[in-house]
């Protein structure tokens, strides 16, 4: 991420110098003025003091003369005596009057003119030391005019305000000059370095150009600062950027990894798809070769058997023992051989054929089925329970061959008890609604229930139960082939159970649940 | 003397139907046809048996399904299609114990079953069975 470097108005000295300058200015004004002030005070206090000092002379030096003058009546004497006072430095005016009391026409000399601004008065009495006492016998007024001082006030305050200006303005510009080559210089530079920063490009450090290398002041530091600071961007950014690069790369692996997992489990669910059909197809087809086979090997048979005992009939008394012997050996093997053909036809019939499910009422379709079994074997006791209503969903051929099959296998194995009890039902087994179906007869030891259900194996001697070792195995094809389930629990002599369903366990409860 | 025919195509199988029937061989003449064509052409007096006599007209058919120069089937399907066989008792050989292939045959107009069975003794008994149903019937 390349970051450009912002233009922000290029820090110049202008601003910082114009604040300083303005503040210097202001303050130093105040401070000019007052000092000026405080100064132009004190010369005032001064001048104004130098005056007074004088108008007190007059009372020492010319009073004394003047009231002798007065009380001669000397009017020239006297406006020399006066002229001598407005001689003195400050002084404008001077006015003799006489003292009124007992007299017609007081006399009243004034030298100068009296104005009211910018003006000392002072009045002396003027006393006749005569030998009846004291005695005021006049008034002598002198004016002492401050124009001067005020016009030395003036030009002084000029001069200082003047100098001062210039020192000031001086001042701050050389203050401006030291603070722009001292620090504003730096700072502007400092600022464009840090606005062309970016921290995925190796920048070079900041360096200031200043004269003195030793020391080591603020503005080092800061630049020293910043230059930690911007290792250290750059350090973690190298490190953020790594991790991020690692990362991405992860991410990348994993992407890859994740695709290579998804082509080859597509590969693989096609591999299984084309398996499952193959061995399906080749299944399908070992079914009806083994279907067409035994369908053909039955003629042949049946003609051996069909002329055999055409054989017994016609001439068995005429035969020796043997081969009378031999005649039975004959049918025992052609019977074996026909009820291996059925049960592999019914086997074959088993994996053959579209599963077509539907509503099966189990029991009555049991209850019709024991009926033509029985049939069979009429002499015997065999008692059958059914629980009513019992429903399932499943392809009725293939309910009837699986029902079938069972209730064969429950009325062939209570062959040897005296009151056989077979007994149709559903119940919960582990939380799944199940069928079962219980015998009373031999039963088997659990030990070998794992062969019960596999082609041609057998649990019984075949002199104690015939058969062919397929039924069981076309009860669990047509059980497998509804995706259900068969089990059995039996124990010997004690009768056998053989539970079943027809549906996958995940679908029963999906069942259950809605229904 | 009525006749029974019997259509079958194996001469094993012919003759062990042949000993089944020998129970009723005293009262019926048994004729045997031994594929499709020589069927027809006996039951409907063509061909080879132009010079059939109407009362050799069979009061009863044994049919195998699977025969030569045409099936079996196709015979009982036009048995029933035509006024002389209409009702006449067709009892399918067949060596299947397929339940749909026993229903198709009834589809067909069959009026019974004998399955092949391996053990001579219970397919003649039923044959007896049937044969003295379907025939005092046709009586």
């Amino acid at each position: 991420m390349v970051k450009q470097p912002h233009h922000n108005p290029p820090l110049t000295g202008d601003r910082i110098g114009r604040r300083l300058l303005f503040a210097i200015v202001l303050f130093s004004s105040f401070v000019t003025l007052v000092a000026t002030a405080f100064q132009l005070f004190v010369d005032f206090q001064r001048d104004v003091g130098q005056i007074k000092t004088r108008l007190d002379d007059v009372q020492s030096s010319y009073l004394a003369s003047i009231s002798a003058s007065m009380w001669n009546l000397d009017p020239h004497q006297l406006k020399i005596q006066m002229e001598g006072i407005r001689q003195l430095p400050g002084v404008v005016a001077v006015a003799i009057y006489e003292d009124p009391t007992g007299v017609s026409q007081p006399l009243t000399i004034v030298l100068g003119e009296f104005t009211r601004h910018r003006v000392i008065n002072r009045d002396y009495k003027i006393i006749h030391h005569g030998q009846s006492g004291e005695r005021v016998i006049g008034t002598l007024r002198v004016q002492a005019s401050l124009k001067e001082v005020y016009s030395r006030l003036w030009e002084k305050l000029i001069v200082i305000l003047f100098t001062q200006g210039i020192k000031t303005f001086l001042v701050s510009l050389f203050i401006l000059f030291i603070v722009h080559r001292l620090i504003t210089k730096h700072l502007v530079r400092i600022a464009q370095h840090v606005n062309q920063f970016t921290v995925d490009n190796s920048t070079s450090p900041l360096t200031l150009k200043r004269t003195d290398k030793h020391r080591n002041d603020e503005l080092d530091q800061v630049a020293s600062a910043f230059n930690r600071l911007s290792e250290n961007l750059t350090q973690a950014y190298d490190r953020m950027r790594q991790a991020n690069d690692a990362l991405a790369r992860d991410v990348l692996a994993r992407r890859k990894a994740e695709e290579e997992v998804r082509y080859l489990n597509t590969i693989l669910e096609d591999r299984v798809k084309q398996r499952t059909s193959e061995l399906q197809a080749a299944n399908e087809e070992l079914a009806s070769f083994c279907y067409s086979v035994s369908h053909d090997l039955r003629a042949p048979l049946r003609r051996i058997e069909g002329f055999r005992r055409m054989l017994v009939n016609d001439c068995c008394d005429l035969l020796p023992e043997q081969s009378q012997h031999y005649l039975g050996r004959i049918e025992a093997g052609t019977r074996e051989m026909a009820e291996m053909i059925d049960s592999f036809l019914r086997l074959s019939r088993a994996t053959l054929g579209e599963l077509q499910r539907e509503p099966i009422d189990v029991s009555s379709q049991t209850r019709q089925l024991f009926t033509e079994l029985r049939e069979r074997e009429t002499e015997r006791d065999i008692s059958l329970i059914i629980q009513p209503n019992l429903q399932t969903l499943a392809d009725r051929r293939f309910f009837t061959m699986l029902m079938a099959n069972l209730l064969e296998n429950a009325i062939k194995y209570t062959r040897f008890k005296a009151h056989a009890q077979i007994e149709v039902g559903q119940c919960l087994y582990r939380g799944r609604e199940v069928f079962y179906i219980r015998d009373n007869g031999a039963g088997f030891d659990m030990d070998y229930a794992e062969r019960l259900f596999a082609p041609f194996s057998r649990l019984h001697k075949a002199d104690e139960f015939e058969g062919t070792g397929v039924g069981l195995a076309t009860v669990q094809r047509i059980i497998s082939r509804h995706g259900g389930q068969i089990w059995a629990e039996a124990a010997p002599d004690k009768g056998a159970t053989f539970y079943f369903c027809f549906t996958e366990e995940d679908k029963h409860y999906e069942h259950n649940t809605t229904g | 003397m009525s006749t029974i025919l019997l259509v079958e195509d194996n001469a094993d199988d012919a003759e062990l139907a042949l000993i089944g029937l020998k129970h009723v061989s005293d009262r019926y003449h048994i004729e045997l046809a031994t594929d499709g064509k020589q069927a027809l052409e006996f039951l409907y007096a063509e061909g080879r048996y132009s010079h059939r006599s109407g009362e050799d007209a069979p009061v009863l058919v044994l049919l195998d399904i699977n025969l030569p120069n045409g099936n079996g089937l196709s015979i009982l399907q036009r048995m029933r299609a035509s006024k002389e066989y209409h009702n006449t008792p067709v009892l399918i050989l067949t060596s299947s114990d397929d339940l749909i292939d026993i229903a198709q045959t009834r589809q067909f107009g069959a009026n019974s079953y004998l399955q092949k069975s391996v053990d001579f003794g219970h397919f003649t008994s039923r044959l007896h069975q049937e044969l003295d149903h379907w025939l005092t019937r046709a009586h």
